[in-house]
């Protein structure tokens, strides 16, 4: 595969023994954040593929699991978590097939239902262009009933995904923001007609669609602009086919404030009214947060009643003030995603 | 140092050639005062210019104070003009180390012009270590940064109202900025951690774009604080403290507002509290009863009962909004 992907590259290659070599080139630099970028590492994922969410403490959250493909991104968002998360952050792609192909079938042999995404460490869709994995990825879903893929992205490269076959296993979700933050925030991603229209061809080939209102950002309009995003969304897109759409606002390690400050110095994002949250996280001041939730969320469901909303990393509070219940009345956050995966996407594991 | 001690004239000695002049010149009358009282104790150290007369050393001020006395000779040790120049800077500190411990500004110059001479830091350090002035690479590096910042900086940190690390901090400040925030630790002479916190709240403050910081300092809403010359120092930092987070803050000070307004009308007393949760992100309020014997427990008992009842209270639980449309 390694010869495979540097024959499609067409870049200067070279042999390290140890992958600590790359990072350490990488921490050397002036820009870390950037140098991380202009290097793709070929490597064995020595851990686990299929890995639980992070998630922090004190808010809600929902049970999701990680196919752990690769680290980093070829895109640069100013807001981008991982350029703190990891130290050094460095484009990796994980080689190794065998080995997560050999978890994946473990995992869907578990008695419940599954979902997983590869694009929490990464994008899921930027690799297509080095190695295209989602296709295999969407086959092996389709033969099993019990688990759901989640394939995120802000890129539109869904053309090479299986035109059928895929039996509904495989979620295209995209992360959707305003063309403000998208033009300003979002560096090399997709514009948000382009998403949109992405996502309309994969909901053309009958692919469940999900939706991702995170990070959203608060400036003078942004309600406004929001409500403008869901407008544009649902003109294209049919509710019935949304699994779920998820809200959460920009939350960050204290860390990435300096980060930000210095490899965007004309982003304006982590100058808002932020505290330190329980979790140690900076988040917007909560009754910001709500007021930017309700807003949206009132929009959301005027073209969409029925579609299952859910707060990324949120407390009871937020959920009751903005969605008017809290997941325990539905049987907790995990069993209503598990439960719209299982309608909108066929899935019966056994219980 | 191979240098004859000389009484030499003091109209040829040519004050307005700086090449070795790093140190403030404050205190030359108090000086000139002793010298009148004891004679010159330590005589200068002069170089001998190739085109006549001499220039100065070690001892600006000395010879400042000698000349304002009009004496028209002073003993010194003159040293030859080809002597280099990074030698007569060694000799200058050596003299200086002798006498009193150099201030950071005086430090800073003193790095830049030797930066000059020698092209690196671990240059730099060598050369000071001598001569009795011990400042490792990375100072070296501090000095060297913090001499290409405003004069305005460069004299806080001199006068020791602005600390070396929030004087390099603001490097990314612009010009008129850095001037404008060296200016009101000037006025406020606020300590080290006070110091990063304006910094810190300035810079979020201009970060959202609509001004700079120094069209904020220069407006009256700060203006009127810093420049309140009847008002105490420590009270004028309270103040533009408290400014910096109701303008950084606007929506958490308008809930802690609401909150201890309601809290007043709870009626609650002195030896009880009640304390919300931090930036009001979780939802669990914290009640405190300070009580020294079991009727004085009871009488909180009572008191919260009727706490418990009001409708402020309700309010605070409620947590209900405040109207933040104005602002997003
Ligand atoms: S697309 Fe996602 S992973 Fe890539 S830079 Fe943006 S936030 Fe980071």
């Amino acid at each position: 595969m390694t010869e495979q992907i540097t024959a499609r590259l067409k870049v200067p290659v070279q042999y390290v023994k140890d992958p600590a070599e790359v990072y350490k080139t990488v921490s050397n630099t002036r820009d870390p954040g950037s140098a991380g970028k202009s290097v793709l590492l070929l490597t064995r994922n020595k851990g686990p593929f299929i890995r639980r969410c992070p998630g922090t403490s004190h808010y809600t959250c929902c049970g999701y699991r990680i196919l752990h493909i690769g680290t980093y991104c070829s895109m640069d968002c100013a807001y981008c978590i991982l350029q703190a998360y990891y130290h050094p952050p460095v484009l990796q792609f994980f080689t190794n097939h065998e080995k997560m192909e050999t978890e994946l079938k473990a995992f869907f042999g578990q008695k419940k239902t599954g979902r997983i995404g590869t694009g929490e460490f990464t994008d899921s869709l930027i690799w297509e262009a080095i190695h295209p994995i989602a296709g295999r990825l969407v086959d092996m879903f389709s033969r099993q009933h019990t688990a759901v893929l989640e394939l995120k992205t802000k890129t539109v490269l869904v053309d090479n995904l299986p035109r059928s076959g895929h039996g509904g296993k495989t979620i295209l979700a995209w992360s959707l923001n305003t063309e403000r933050i998208i033009s300003n925030e979002e560096h090399g991603t997709a514009s948000l007609a382009v998403r949109i229209a992405a996502a309309e061809k994969c909901q053309a080939k009958g692919y469940p669609l999900a939706f991702h209102f995170d990070p959203m950002l608060l400036y003078p309009g942004c309600k406004q602009e929001y409500g403008r995003v869901a407008d544009m969304l649902f003109e294209r897109i049919d509710p019935e086919n949304i699994v779920w759409i998820s809200l959460g606002s920009f939350r960050f390690m204290p860390e990435l404030k300096d980060v930000i400050a210095r490899r965007f110095p004309d982003s304006k994002i982590v100058f808002s009214e932020f505290i330190k949250a329980m979790d140690g996280k900076m988040r917007y001041f909560k009754p910001l947060r709500i007021e930017l939730y309700r807003s949206l969320i009132e929009r959301i469901r005027e073209k969409a009643p029925d579609v299952l909303l859910y707060f990324c990393m949120e407390d009871d509070e937020v959920w009751e003030k903005a969605l008017g219940f809290t997941p325990d009345f539905f049987g907790g956050l995990a069993r209503m995603l598990d439960k719209s995966a299982e309608k909108i996407c066929g899935l019966y594991p056994e219980r | 140092m191979q240098a004859e001690q000389e009484s030499i004239d003091t109209a040829l000695i040519d004050l307005s050639d700086q090449k070795y002049f790093y140190t403030d010149q404050q205190g030359i009358e108090e000086l000139a005062g002793s010298v009148g009282f004891v004679g010159l104790i330590s005589p200068p150290v002069l170089q001998a210019k190739h085109k006549g007369g001499f220039r100065v050393v070690a001892g600006f001020r000395r010879v400042s104070a000698c000349i304002s006395l009009n004496l028209e000779q002073i003993p010194a040790r003159v040293i030859t003009a080809e002597t280099d120049a990074l030698y007569c800077f060694q000799v200058s500190v050596a003299d200086n180390a002798a006498t009193r411990a150099l201030n950071m500004g005086e430090q800073c110059s003193l790095v830049e012009n030797l930066h000059n001479l020698c092209g690196t830091k671990e240059a730099v350090s060598q050369a000071l270590e001598p001569a009795g002035l011990r400042v490792p690479p990375a100072l070296v590096e501090k000095f060297i940064r913090l001499s290409k910042m405003p004069d305005e900086v460069r004299q806080g940190v001199s006068g020791n109202y602005l600390s070396l690390n929030t004087a390099l901090d603001m490097e990314s400040l612009s010009r008129a900025s850095a001037i404008a925030v060296a200016g009101v630790f000037r006025k406020l002479r606020p300590g080290l951690n006070q110091q990063r916190e304006i910094l810190e709240g300035l810079r979020d403050l201009a970060g959202r774009g609509e001004t700079s910081i120094d069209s904020m300092l220069e407006g009256p809403e700060f203006s009127d604080i810093t420049d309140s010359y009847d008002i105490d120092r420590g009270r004028r930092f309270s103040l533009l403290r408290s400014l910096l987070y109701r303008k950084r803050y606007p929506a958490l000070s308008r809930a802690e507002d609401a909150f201890y307004r309601r809290k007043k009308n709870l009626g609650i007393g002195g030896d009880m509290d009640l304390k919300p949760p931090a930036y009001f992100e979780d939802t669990v309020y914290t009640m405190i009863l300070r009580f020294s014997s079991a009727r004085h427990l009871c009488s909180h008992a009572e008191a919260l009962g009727r706490i418990c009842r009001h409708p402020d209270l309700e309010a605070i639980l409620k947590r209900e909004i405040e109207d933040t449309s104005d602002l997003y």
